[in-house]
């Protein structure tokens, strides 16, 4: 399991760069995928979720989209 | 509105990559775009088809706006593919996120930048109307889908109600190429008289 989130994203998603730039904010460490840049992590994604910004921490949760941001659907 | 002030002029549609020169150059989904390519050749008739060319020989062409990772642009945009290749009809991709401006002329509710679009001009590049992401008939099935899963599966693990939800989806897919060629057709009938 991995030590630290694992976001996926797609460019030109509102609430992936709302998440992105909050996490940043607060120093958050994290691993941004990108699913728009490779079917490989794409699949990943859609395993885990129908819309992007997907988060997968280290304990096994999984959030999708983020507040107050238009999340994308990939389903 | 768009119409003589819009920022595709006859230049800048013609910048547009062909639907071949598109899919060609997608990162992801190529495989469904292929997939619903092949379903969307069901979704027209032969009076469709005779349709979209009296409304070629008006001079009408498509541009689309898209994104490879979008499901309804891997379903929809193959129907305006097929649509283009039954008529005649000059269509020219435009990838969105490379393309906001035009993407923020043709919102959805006036907010969205929501894909697929389709927007038909004339030959003379006038505005002729615009066409959003999926059919009514979509939005209403895909809203009663959820809703029945949810309900039906409640308490269920959360990827069985996603392949479920997905299951169904795309099993009225079909349906919805057939209704998105009705209201395309309906689009360019009230527009070009036809």
């Amino acid at each position: 399991m991995a030590s630290m989130p694992i976001v996926y994203t797609i460019q030109g998603c509102d609430a992936c760069v709302k998440l992105i730039d909050k996490w940043n904010a607060e120093g958050v460490e994290f691993e941004e995928r990108r699913a728009d840049l490779s079917q490989e992590i794409m699949e990943e994604a859609r395993s885990y979720g129908d819309v992007v910004p997907i988060i997968r921490y280290p304990d096994g949760r999984t959030e999708e989209g983020f507040e107050g941001g238009i999340g994308c659907y990939i389903g | 509105m768009a119409e003589k002030t819009s920022v595709v002029t006859s230049d800048r549609y013609k910048q547009g990559l062909t639907y071949g020169d598109y899919i060609a150059q997608i990162n992801v989904n190529q495989d469904r775009f292929e997939q619903y390519y092949d379903t969307a050749g069901d979704a027209l008739t032969d009076e469709d088809s005779a349709f979209f060319k009296e409304a070629v020989e008006k001079g009408c062409k498509v541009l689309v706006l898209g994104e490879d990772w979008c499901p309804d642009v891997y379903r929809g945009m193959p129907v305006i593919a097929r649509v283009a290749e039954a008529s005649g009809m000059e269509m020219r991709v435009f990838p969105r996120d490379a393309n906001l401006d035009i993407a923020d002329e043709f919102l959805n509710r006036g907010e969205f930048r929501s894909i697929p679009t389709a927007v038909f001009f004339t030959g003379d590049q006038e505005y002729l109307g615009h066409w959003i992401e999926r059919p009514a008939l979509a939005h209403k099935e895909t809203a009663e889908i959820g809703q029945a899963i949810e309900r039906e599966m409640a308490g269920r693990d959360e990827q069985a109600v996603r392949e479920a939800r997905r299951g169904q989806l795309n099993a009225r897919f079909p349906a919805w190429q057939r209704d998105t060629v009705r209201e395309l057709r309906e689009l360019l009938e009230q527009k070009l008289g036809l």
